[in-house]
């Protein structure tokens, strides 16, 4: 499989608050579901901006489908996340004052690329997915975001993650604020939307009872002493 | 979907807080651009009224009051001129015309101007046009004192007031004759009415005497075409007078219609001369000067109403009156406009108006009477622009406020915006955008406003003082003004752009609360 994310000895730093990420190695193959585990303020969130070109590490190689970020200006970091990710956060997912339909529909609003993998239109995309999340798109694609449930606004987030086909997911605890039934459905969901053979999964949880159904599961501690590679 | 549509919606998700900005920002526009518009209207209308006037002849003083009190109804006359100064003034060479003002009665809330009917024919504007022509009707006649004794005589049992008598005016039109068609053919008619009523004159005078006056009025009233609900023949009328646009308009009056005029100036009038009741012979087209809102009337007509007026009423008879009229030589009148045969020469005419030693007079220019008054107001009216731009500023600021303020609201927004592949750049595009929309919005809707307010002003404010303008209350200037406003919006909203450029890059994709 080929891989889509690759990282080795990668070293982050914020200066002057004294925080520092060492990542030793790490990839992720298509196909692959990773469940990265670790407590809050150990530094999840910036091995996400690291993996998705927002943050620049002092040393080390970053490689999103081949593509070094770290030998990208920003603005092709920004194209490159916008082609190739799909982010799905923990609440609060969704543009408040875009409709279900626009918030699914801004997941290829600034990549060309993603919008020309589309079969079909940006609307026709937008209802397949909706659909098949089990959010129906004539019920709830006009509903302004911020009506909808937790459970549906997580959904409309995972369809704006898939919308366009990116090959790597990343999802950032998105079912902390469901319970452990509807947690275990929307992953399921997820899992079900996704094309196995060229998209990959990461996510970020501090909840180990979501394990099943991922390919692999790595504490985050495990991962900056000695890596993890597939 | 794209960065405009995306910039739209998150404006209509906070359309509150957008309008309340818009609707700030274009009233301070508007607000500065109406006091530019009405300086320059004010300005072009005030030299527009003067035109076709070379110079302003008034008793020693200062060139503006003169300006001001004798040509614009603003203030009062401080002194008089002698009639043998106006004769001596006709005598210049470089003299066309003097045209004699005596100022001091009003009607309602206008002036009554005393003047001679050569006003109508002999002022003209620069491009040769004449100032003057009539709507309707004709301008009042030369003073006859045969007509007048008679006219007088049969106007005296009652006074009619201007209400309504446009409406009386048109019902003779139909019942009797055509006014219109009376006025046309005023000569003939007055060389008729004249014998006829010297004879009916002469005749009651010494019939009758003072003493039995009334009684041979209401006689000769009905013989010279009073009727008994009080409408004239106004055929019979000597004591004429012409009506400026906006009187006649704001009045609602016509041709034939009679009017009191009160006594001194101001609106409410303790005493009037309702005994000699003017009817009016023309009602001038509008010239977008001072005399659209001035009742003008023979100067001969302002000596005879106040010949022995005492105490709010005429203590004098009307036989005496016209009798002491005819003796005696006309009035001072209060100021006189002075026409040129060569302009050339007009500096050389105002000294030597000025050096006359008997009588002191100032010949005031009133193109250099204006600049001086424009002058004077400068400071003022840089103040009111300083204070309209000040509006402006506070505006704009709280643009930026507003704008500083949504970023703290906006951080999850941006970070989602980023996740799917948004640049900072773009953000700030974006942020910059709305700013550009909310400006320019501002900015058509401040043209609204100013293009409504200068209506206004110049009907309601402009039009009291008889001035209008055909100019526009917006020039392109104004337009160049705007796209600095924008401009300047743009820029107060390059600060809050920067800070959202740093959030960004500081939250990246992370979603903060």
């Amino acid at each position: 499989m080929a891989e889509i994310i690759l990282i080795e000895d990668v070293h982050f730093d914020y200066g002057v608050s004294g925080f520092e990420l060492t990542i030793p190695s790490f990839t992720l193959s298509a196909g692959e579901r990773v469940l990265l585990l670790g407590p809050s303020g150990i530094g999840k969130s910036t091995f996400l901006n690291l993996i998705t070109g927002v943050l620049q590490p002092r040393r080390g190689r970053i490689c999103l489908l081949e593509q070094e970020l770290t030998k990208l200006t920003a603005a092709q970091s920004d194209q490159c996340r916008g082609d190739h990710v799909g982010l799905i956060y923990q609440t609060l997912n969704l543009v408040p004052w875009l409709t279900a339909r626009e918030n699914v529909a801004l997941g290829v609003a600034f990549s060309k690329r993603r919008q020309q993998r589309l079969h079909g239109s940006v609307d026709e995309a937008t209802k397949h997915l909706m659909d098949r999340l089990g959010l129906s798109y004539d019920a709830y694609g006009e509903a302004r975001a911020e009506r909808l449930s937790i459970g549906q606004q997580q959904r409309i987030g995972a369809a704006r993650a898939l919308i366009g086909a990116p090959e790597l997911i990343i999802a950032d605890e998105p079912t902390s604020a469901l319970d452990r039934p509807n947690a275990i459905k929307f992953l399921d969901l997820v899992f079900s939307s996704m094309d196995h053979n060229v998209q990959g999964f990461l996510m970020v949880s501090h909840d180990d009872r979501l394990a099943d159904g991922f390919s692999r599961v790595i504490q985050f501690e495990d991962l900056m002493t000695m890596g993890a590679r597939s | 979907m794209n960065g405009l549509t995306l910039t739209l919606r998150s404006m209509r998700s906070r359309r509150a807080s957008v309008l309340l900005i818009i609707l700030s920002l274009s009233l301070s526009i508007a607000l500065y651009l109406s006091v530019l518009g009405v300086q320059r209207m004010t300005r072009a209308s005030f030299e527009n009224a003067m035109t076709g006037v070379d110079l302003l002849v008034a008793p020693r003083g200062n060139d503006m009051q003169i300006l001001l009190y004798s040509f614009f109804n603003i203030g009062e006359p401080t002194g008089t001129i002698t009639w043998s100064r106006i004769s001596e003034l006709r005598e210049i060479d470089n003299v066309r015309a003097v045209i004699p003002l005596s100022l001091g009665d009003s009607v309602g809330k206008f002036r009554v101007m005393g003047t001679d009917p050569a006003l109508f024919d002999v002022m003209t504007r620069s491009n040769g046009l004449p100032v003057f022509s009539f709507e309707d009707g004709v301008s009042f006649s030369e003073m006859s004192f045969e007509n007048l004794q008679v006219a007088q005589d049969a106007l005296s049992p009652g006074k009619v007031s201007g209400h309504n008598a446009k409406e009386k005016a048109h019902k003779h039109k139909h019942n009797d004759r055509d006014a219109h068609d009376a006025h046309d053919s005023h000569d003939a008619h007055d060389a008729h009415d004249a014998h006829d009523h010297k004879e009916h004159g002469e005749h009651d005078h010494k019939e009758h005497g003072e003493h039995d006056h009334k009684e041979h009025s209401e006689h000769d009233a009905h013989e010279h075409g009073e009727h008994e609900h009080g409408e004239y023949d106004h055929n019979a009328i000597a004591f004429q007078v012409v009506l400026g646009a906006t009187v006649a308009k704001e009045m609602d009056m016509g041709v034939g219609a009679s009017i009191v005029v009160g006594h001194g100036l101001g609106g409410v009038h303790d005493h009037d001369h309702g005994e000699m009741p003017f009817i009016v012979s023309g009602i001038l087209a509008p010239t977008g000067t001072p005399f659209d809102s001035l009742v003008l009337v023979h100067y001969r007509a302002i000596d005879a109403i106040h010949i022995g007026y005492q105490n709010g009423r005429n203590m004098l008879d009307h036989g005496t009156v016209l009798s002491l009229l005819s003796e005696r030589g006309p009035a001072p009148v209060s100021a006189a406009i002075v026409l040129a045969k060569n302009k050339l020469g007009l500096v050389g005419l105002q000294r030597a108006i000025g050096d006359y030693e008997v009588e002191p007079l100032t010949a005031v220019l009133p193109g250099v009477a204006l600049a001086k008054i424009w002058q004077l107001i400068g400071a003022a009216e840089k103040g009111f622009r300083l204070i309209s731009l000040l509006v402006i500023i506070v505006a704009l600021v709280a643009l930026m406020a507003m704008t500083l303020t949504s970023l703290d609201g906006r951080r999850r927004e941006l970070a989602i915006l980023r996740s799917v592949g948004a640049r900072p750049r773009q953000l700030v595009l974006m942020l910059m955008g709305e700013s550009f929309i909310i400006a320019t919005s501002a900015c058509v809707l401040a043209l609204i406003i100013t293009a409504l307010a200068s209506f206004v002003i110049v009907t309601n404010v402009m039009g009291s003082y008889g001035l209008t303008s055909h100019m526009s209350i917006l020039v392109w200037g104004d337009f160049t003004f705007m796209v600095y406003i924008i401009l300047l919006a743009l820029m107060v909203t390059l600060w809050p752009a920067i800070q959202l450029y740093r959030r960004t890059i500081h939250d990246g994709i992370t979603i903060r609360h």
